[in-house]
């Protein structure tokens, strides 16, 4: 047996190298520090090494480390969670000084107690290693000769925190990432992919399309009146519905490269490589869709009640190399909507007239914003006249001289401007120009004492928030008499939200303003609210005019409207009268105010002044 | 060593009928479970062996072993039948080769049913890589205070054969643990002496040497064999040389840790355990009669411990391991040793024990040391 206090030079560069060569290793702190003390036992002839490292509080407590005293982990070999070593007398005292900073020297000390020699080496500030040794104390000139061994340790386990340090942020910040993506690409509601990912997959799909491929397909799919369960029910249960739908669409058969959530109640269905034949592809897409909207159908079992949505869905085949894939998502929703407008529970497959017709909508709400800033639209005057054929009023129709079409009606741009919202702007523009118009009439004096100009009102623009407020300001800004307009609704817009439009309706009567509904007779208004409806004038509509004279059914029901007109204390206009037949019936039936072609034809500002 | 094994029984028989009426007499005699040492030139066929331990309605475990040492004899084909007295106590670890931290896991699992133990008996795969990781794992679990005596387990002719039969079946790279809360002393010594040396190992991983002192190992090998022996040492030499001039690698307070040459790679040579880079080792020689006095000297030592501890020495149950390279040195005179061993111990004391490939016991400081060449003697109390 050699002698622990005698060593030679070789023997103890063998020891500090075998030591350092261990340090560094390996990057990671733990497995660094156990590598390390494993041959601290062999070389060093310890009974355990402990290794206590002071943590700072932003700093990541390893996994294997155990909480040691003054903010200090430590590791042990062999294992003790205990720190046993502490109890040793003075030790655990000396190790809780150290950490607290107020030990002065950063020598090497030993602790020995009989037959037990505990070498406690500090690295820096940053930790102490712990050698503890039975029996025989280690060679003088050894402890020496580990302080440089163990500067290394404390560079080492430094580089080591910094190095865990950076991979847990860079750890952290993959995982950020990965949310930020996730939640990029999912709906929050079903978890469900969202149209961004749909077309990110289908971006993807054209892309990479090889030859030869099949065709593939976008399933545009549609809940039918979904808003219905909203609004009855609450949006809880109508998410609950929406979450309970998404689980069981899933195409699980079929090469998928997409279910998404596209928008409140549509979802979208990418398929790829269905068949070389679009006949086929066609054929089987049309089958997988019944089978989603059977699905679909089943009832929605919630907590306490049962819930029943039907679907419709657009469909567009396509070949991936071909189509651009905003052009598909297009085609989709076009699609959709086809199969809705055709009834609801119905599947459409898109065709190229869809396109043309999208084109068109697209390029005419392009026009009619242009129009509106160059001052395209007119406005057409149509009189309104007593029995005796004076001029009572005028009905304002909009017109719009289009550059390359010529005068066109309302009928032929009205509904896309509905459907695109610039509807909105366009009835401020009426409005406006309306009040522009009366000024001018009254300024001319051309403009008979108690005369009105009516000016139409969309649903959209009347049931903007502040549309009572948007009217009033530009009458006073006009500086008419609120008088002389006469707001014209149509049934259809009232029964929409009957309180709201009672309410706007009272606000717009107490300024001035007169308010007559527009097609009367043909919205199956209620009696029990027809009543409440602040209303001076009721518009008998074209469709029982036109053949008053001959038809017993138009006459009973025009003969209603006028009785009921009567019993609210409102009066009474007959539009379209084209026939003198048809004037005389009325006026026996006890109608006295009239429009139509039989006396005026709708007309510019100029020909109007010129009536007078 | 009666409160670990209630009986002990050789089947010499070499017959599958044999040994299970050894193994009945065994349960008759109130074992809870059994141990089986079985020298690899027995001539049973070891596949039919896990299907007669399932026969068997205590749980069993068997390990192959070079030879079996009963009192001062060594049985290379008999099968020593050790009846246990603890049913949970001898519990199989297999592959030994897996991560630390697995391995880990599997020894806080069988520490969990043998809480506070104070010494444990190892017989792990000799010949596995997985021997040093899996003694610094066990270590690193029980720490210094368990002690632990072990062997290596295996083949006599070192071939990479199963070694460790379970009632599931023939295991290679495996470890068997018998815990014991009875006080375990061990002594270790193993007889070898420096005549080269020092030289630093300047390229070694695992249990290969690539280069001492900056030179090709192989053939610095060969030169200080031949400034040693002065003559030329011949490169077929080194099979018959090796065994007797193994390396021992300089610890500060220890004997030497022998490391057993067992072969060639290129310039490379083999040991029977690990040998680190920047490890300082020595040339090692031993004379027979050498060999034999440190057993005398381990055995001596390890009744005086006893004595000095228990004043008695009646209770004191002997387990022996003894390196199968050290009887091919000795040839012959290996009798000498048993012999040594057996006149050192009292005559009431039994000694059971194993022909190793490679042993493990305690250092000094509590580390658990795989060992080359090397006699461990074990005695419970």
């Amino acid at each position: 047996m050699s002698d622990s206090r005698q060593i030679d030079t070789l023997n103890l560069i063998s020891i500090q190298h075998e030591l350092a060569m261990n340090i560094g290793l390996d990057p990671q702190l733990v497995p660094m520090v156990r590598r390390l003390m494993k041959v601290c036992l062999r070389r060093l002839s310890v009974r355990r090494a402990y290794l206590f490292l002071r943590i700072d509080e932003d700093e990541l407590l390893p996994a294997e480390a155990t909480p040691g005293p003054e903010n200090s982990v430590f590791f042990a070999m062999p294992a003790d969670r205990q720190a046993e070593i502490l109890d040793t007398p003075q030790v655990g005292e000396w190790i809780v000084d150290f950490f607290r900073g107020s030990l002065t020297s950063a020598e090497v000390t030993l602790f020995q107690f009989g037959r037990q020699f505990v070498y406690a080496y500090p690295l820096a500030d940053n930790g102490v290693l712990l050698l503890d040794r039975s029996n025989t104390p280690l060679p003088d000139i050894l402890v020496g000769a580990l302080t440089p061994v163990f500067e290394r340790l404390r560079q080492g386990c430094e580089a080591a925190i910094k190095h865990e340090q950076i991979i847990h942020e860079v750890e952290r910040r993959r995982v950020a990432e990965r949310r930020i993506q996730h939640l990029a690409f999912h709906d929050d509601l079903t978890g469900l992919p969202n149209r961004r990912h749909l077309l990110k997959q289908l971006n993807q799909l054209c892309e990479r399309h090889v030859a030869g491929q099949g065709h593939c397909a976008l399933i545009y799919l549609g809940l039918d009146n979904f808003s219905d369960i909203n609004e009855s029910l609450g949006y809880q249960i109508g998410d609950a519905v929406l979450g309970a739908i998404s689980k069981r669409i899933v195409l699980a058969d079929e090469k998928l490269a997409a279910t998404a959530r596209l928008d409140g109640d549509e979802f979208g269905f990418l398929i790829t490589d269905l068949s070389t034949e679009e006949s086929a592809a066609s054929e089987r897409v049309v089958t997988l869709t019944r089978w989603l909207l059977l699905q679909i159908e089943q009832p929605c079992e919630l907590d306490d009640r049962t819930v029943s949505v039907a679907a419709s869905a657009g469909i567009t085949v396509f070949k991936a190399d071909a189509e651009q894939p905003q052009a598909v998502l297009s085609h989709g929703r076009s699609a959709l909507r086809r199969a809705k407008s055709l009834g609801r529970n119905t599947i459409h497959l898109h065709d190229t007239s869809l396109d043309e017709e999208t084109s068109q909508r697209l390029s005419l709400d392009y026009d009619m914003r242009s129009a509106l800033k160059s001052g395209d639209f007119q406005l057409w005057l149509q009189p309104q006249v007593d029995q005796q054929g004076r001029i009572i009023g005028a009905e304002t129709l909009i017109r719009w001289n289009h550059a390359e079409k010529g005068l066109l009606l309302p009928n032929s741009f009205i509904p896309m401007a509905e459907k695109s919202g610039f509807i909105v702007p366009l009835s401020e523009w009426v409005l406006n120009e309306a009040c522009r118009l009366i000024k001018l009439l009254n300024d001319q004096a051309v403009w008979p004492a108690g005369a009105k100009l009516g000016v139409n009102l969309s649903a959209k623009q009347f049931h903007q928030p502040d549309f009572v407020n948007r009217v009033l300001t530009t009458i006073k800004e006009r500086n008419v008499s609120a008088e002389q307009i006469e707001l014209e609704l149509t049934e259809r817009t009232l029964l929409d939200n009957v309180e709201e439009a009672i309410e706007k309706m009272q606000q717009l009567r107490e300024a001035g303003l007169q308010i007559s509904i527009d097609d009367f007779g043909t919205g199956y208004s209620s009696l029990a609210y027809l009543r409440r409806l602040p209303i001076n004038r009721v518009k008998i509509d074209r469709a029982f005019v036109a053949n008053i004279d001959s038809s017993t059914d138009d006459q009973a029901i025009v003969e209603v409207i006028i009785s009921i007109a009567r019993h609210f204390d409102m009066q009474v206009i007959a539009e379209g009268i084209d026939r003198p037949e048809a004037l005389q019936t009325l006026v026996a039936m006890g109608c006295h105010q009239f429009q139509g072609f039989l006396f005026h034809r709708p007309m510019p500002l100029e020909s109007f002044l010129e009536l007078s | 060593m009666n409160r670990v094994f209630s009986s002990v029984q050789l089947d010499a028989s070499g017959t599958v009928a044999g040994l299970r009426d050894s193994l009945q007499a065994a349960v008759g005699q109130g074992a809870k479970g059994l141990l089986l040492l079985i020298g690899s030139s027995n001539k049973i066929d070891l596949k039919q062996l896990p299907s007669l331990l399932r026969e068997i309605a205590i749980p069993a475990v068997g390990v192959v072993v070079p030879g079996v040492l009963l009192q001062d004899q060594v049985y290379e084909d008999g099968i020593a039948v050790c009846g246990l007295t603890s049913t949970s106590a001898a519990t199989v670890v297999p592959n030994i080769n897996r991560s630390e931290q697995e391995l880990n896991q599997d020894i806080q699992q069988i520490l969990g049913v043998n809480p506070n133990p104070s010494g444990v008996l190892i017989v792990i795969d000799g010949l596995s890589r997985g021997v040093d990781n899996f003694v610094t794992t066990l270590h690193d679990c029980i720490g210094p205070d368990v002690q632990v005596i072990g062997a290596g387990c295996g083949h006599r002719d070192f071939s990479l054969q199963p070694n460790v039969i379970t009632t599931d079946g023939l295991l290679s790279n495996a470890a068997l643990l018998l815990f014991t809360t009875m006080e375990l002393v061990t002594s270790v010594s193993h007889g070898w002496e420096p005549v080269e040396g020092p030289f630093l190992v300047t390229d070694a991983s695992d249990n290969q040497i690539q280069q001492i002192n900056y030179q090709p190992a192989f053939p610095f090998y060969l030169d200080i064999l031949a400034q040693h022996l002065g003559r030329t040492v011949a490169v077929e030499e080194f099979s018959a040389l090796a065994n007797h001039y193994p390396f021992g690698m300089a610890q500060l307070d220890s004997e030497f840790l022998v490391r057993d040459p067992v072969n060639r790679v290129g310039n490379a040579i083999v040991f029977a355990g690990a040998v680190p880079t920047n490890a300082m080792v020595y040339l090692l020689h031993a004379s027979p009669n050498d060999l034999v006095e440190a057993a005398g000297t381990a055995a001596t030592d390890l009744r005086s411990r006893f004595s000095s501890r228990y004043g008695q020495e009646a209770s004191l149950n002997v387990f022996l391991i003894d390196c199968i390279s050290r009887r091919m040195v000795m040839g012959e005179e290996y009798d000498d040793e048993l012999a040594i061993i057996r006149r050192c111990l009292p005559n009431n004391v039994s000694v059971l024990g194993i022909l190793s490939i490679g042993e493990i016991a305690n250092s000094h400081q509590g580390g658990i040391q795989w060992l080359n060449k090397t006699t461990v003697i074990g005695g419970l109390a």
